[in-house]
């Protein structure tokens, strides 16, 4: 099945919230919940092997996109040889805010899974991203993951980051790495975001990039306890907010 | 190799001008420290003075010297060894290099970049790479066997330091016998007998140090203009 | 037994440990692993080369492959998506201190990479995979041999370290980098075919970005004790 999101925020000359665009096809329906947020609904299963997924996010100048979910997606064994693809692509102007924290992505014992997230940021643009990713439901085995994030600024890279359940189970051995079923990340960019230190916390480390903006990441034995960490090592703007719709 | 390209290929092998570099070796507890304070107390109204440590937990010397306010703290640079001491004073120098790159481009004054090795054994030595002169330190409460059984560092150092030359009668060990094997391995090399106890300014250490220096100065003086001595701010 | 091809012995001596541009100050995350007990013996070793291999090992063979390239024009390009590459600061400073510890030796070892290129182009502090490029270029070698090294380097140095800091048997330490000697030859064979087929430099989005949390937390939290043999 293939399934596609559109959403397009803009803004009026007074100021009120417009959403110029907002549609979705097969899998997934999109709801708009506030005047800047949108929800997204699951309608079928899924996804599936095979099945392709693709989120087309733009932010126009000045304005401002929340994107929630309102459930867990859950990535499932299907038919076929081809791995199920979940591609977001975000395109934010200057002076605009996207915050994108969707529910967590659980990838079931079997399915195989790609995801991809793009996002291309002018100057001034904000972003505030979180990733969220559970191998396996409860005492299963997890599927087959890889995650790339991608984001660029003003046309130069900032990060450009893949994951994957490989990578994690390659050391098996590695007490820490054993026990990294879930894998929390967020990416802060913007003229906005506090100049952060390096630093620590738990199993979470917070990675001032370069380029500016900070990258963090946590990861646990379950998703409370990366989602904690996370938020412990950066307690300004709790993820635990941002999920729950502040 | 590659194609010439105006970068001059040799520019690395020749040291044109810049302080002298001084390494200070010698087993652990014989005194390296010490008397990097010693010189770092004497000679820093004189002269611009840099220091870069080789510890073992990397910073320990470093911090002693600060505690001891012998210097300001950016005079300071503490390197890591990655375990491995003498590798990172005599078979891969980089760390070093770079400590002491990034001294002598804050402080374009420096007379003398004192580099101290972290404790190792006899065996150590520093690369001519990295210093022009070195010293290595042993003392008396280690054995008066010691310089009879020589080493790189004991045979070729530029100045071999004998500390702690107080304790001689406690530890029983002969002072002439060290000496003298001390001159016989070093086929007359200088060797220095102090107590840095008792002569806090190690005297003749500084002496040697300011003669080398004279000289460093004497034969790099056509490649980069040589300061005169000065004290540092 | 065929003869080798020209240009293996500078591959020889830029994959060798004791090229003195300061690798064995480094310790890859090593030093903090043992610290924290996630490494304590030669299994444990064994994954954690494993994982770095196919992590930082991939990412350093596709930027090196990429630099073979490399000109005046596109330097900062390839650097900034090295930094990309790399979210930890701890393990950028490390990247760069290994590039200058590179580049002090390149210099002195060729006159430049190529014509399109001279070494001062690569700035003072370039990440190593950089300056491996270009050295590599100068020494008359492809982005295959050049993602060899990089892959290659990515297990021994922290081989090395482990040995050290676990005296552990190091026959034991060096069959563990055999036996990832075709795990090695394939990170870099598929690393050097994303770099030669991406046009720099907006190609190079697509160069290799595996990243591993746990490499980058062990840096940062290594880079925050005071207590440490090695650099990184």
């Amino acid at each position: 099945m293939r399934s596609r999101v559109e959403v397009v925020a803009d803004v009026e000359d007074d100021g009120t919230p417009v959403l110029a665009r907002l549609r979705a096809d097969g899998a997934l329906a999109v709801r708009r919940t506030g005047p800047s947020t949108v929800h997204l609904v699951g309608t079928a299963a899924g996804p599936l092997d095979g099945d392709v997924v693709e989120l087309d996010l733009v932010v126009r100048a000045g304005a401002r996109l929340d994107v929630e979910g309102v459930a867990a997606t859950i990535a499932l064994p299907g038919p076929g040889d081809l791995a199920a693809t979940w591609d977001v692509t975000a395109d934010v102007a200057d002076g605009a805010t996207l915050r994108c924290a969707p529910q967590p992505l659980v990838v079931c014992a079997g399915a195989r899974l790609r995801t991809g997230t793009t996002v291309s940021l002018a100057p001034t643009a904000s972003l505030d991203l979180v990733e969220q990713v559970v191998l396996g439901r409860y005492r299963e085995p997890g599927g087959t993951w890889s995650g790339r994030l991608v984001a660029d600024v003003d046309g130069a890279p900032v990060l450009r980051q893949t994951q994957s359940s490989a990578l994690l189970a390659a050391g098996p051995a590695l007490p820490g790495a054993a026990a990294a079923r879930s894998v929390v990340s967020r990416l802060l960019l913007g003229p906005d975001v506090p100049a952060a230190a390096a630093a620590t916390s738990g199993d979470a480390v917070v990675c001032p990039l370069a380029a500016g903006g900070a990258l963090l990441t946590a990861y646990g034995a379950d998703l409370a306890t990366a989602l904690r960490h996370l938020d412990d090592v950066w307690p300004t703007t709790p993820v635990a907010g941002a999920l729950h719709g502040s | 190799m590659g194609l010439f390209h105006g970068d001059d290929p040799h520019a690395h092998t020749v040291r044109t001008g810049g302080p002298l570099r001084v390494g200070i070796g010698g087993p652990v507890g014989s005194g390296k420290t010490a008397l990097v304070a010693a010189l770092c107390r004497t000679l820093s109204g004189r002269l611009s003075i840099a220091v870069v440590t080789n510890d073992i937990y990397t910073t320990e010397d470093a911090e002693f010297l600060r505690r001891n306010a012998v210097l300001p703290d950016e005079r300071i640079s503490a390197v890591q060894t990655g375990c491995c001491p003498h590798t990172a004073i005599r078979d891969d120098i980089t760390a070093n290099l770079d400590a002491v790159d990034d001294l002598v481009e804050r402080f374009a004054d420096l007379d003398v970049v004192l580099v101290e090795s972290g404790g190792d054994n006899l065996t150590a030595s520093f690369s001519k790479g990295l210093v022009d002169v070195q010293v290595f330190v042993v003392d008396v409460a280690g054995g008066d066997k010691v310089p009879r059984k020589g080493g790189p560092g004991v045979t070729g150092a530029d100045l071999l330091v004998i500390n702690k030359r107080d304790l001689a009668p406690l530890v029983g060990a002969d002072l002439d016998v060290m000496t003298s094997d001390a001159d016989r391995v070093r086929e007359g090399r200088p060797v220095a007998l102090v107590s840095l106890r008792e002569d806090p300014a190690a005297g003749p250490v500084v002496d040697w140090l300011l003669a080398e220096l004279e000289h460093h100065r004497a034969h790099t003086a056509g490649a980069a203009p040589a300061a005169a001595p000065h004290a540092h701010a | 037994m065929t003869a080798a091809p020209a240009g293996v012995a500078a591959l020889l001596a830029l994959a060798d440990q004791r090229l003195p541009s300061g690798g064995h100050v480094h310790s890859g995350g090593v030093e903090e692993a043992v610290r924290g007990h996630l490494l304590t013996d030669g299994p444990t070793l064994r994954a954690f080369l494993h994982r770095r291999l196919l992590s930082v090992g991939r990412v350093t063979a596709g930027l090196s492959a990429a630099a073979v390239g490399l000109t005046a024009a596109t330097v900062g390009r390839l650097d900034a998506e090295a930094d990309a590459r790399t979210p930890s600061p701890a393990q950028r400073a490390a990247s760069r201190a290994q590039g200058r510890g590179l580049l002090r030796l390149a210099r002195a070892g060729w006159v430049g990479p190529h014509v399109d290129l001279v070494w001062a182009d690569l700035g003072a502090r370039p990440h190593h995979p950089l300056v491996l490029g270009c050295a590599a270029r100068a020494a008359g070698l492809g982005a295959g041999e050049a993602a060899l090294v990089a892959a290659y380097l990515a297990v021994t140095g922290p081989a090395t370290a482990a040995q050290r800091l676990l005296g552990l048997d190091p026959v034991e330490v060096a069959v563990a980098t055999l036996d990832l000697g075709a795990a090695v030859d394939a990170v870099a064979r598929e690393a050097a075919a994303v770099a030669l087929a991406a046009a720099p430099p907006t190609g190079w989005h697509a160069l290799p970005d595996d990243g591993d949390p746990l490499l980058d937390l062990l840096a940062e939290r290594h880079a925050a004790r005071g207590d440490r043999l090695f650099a990184s």
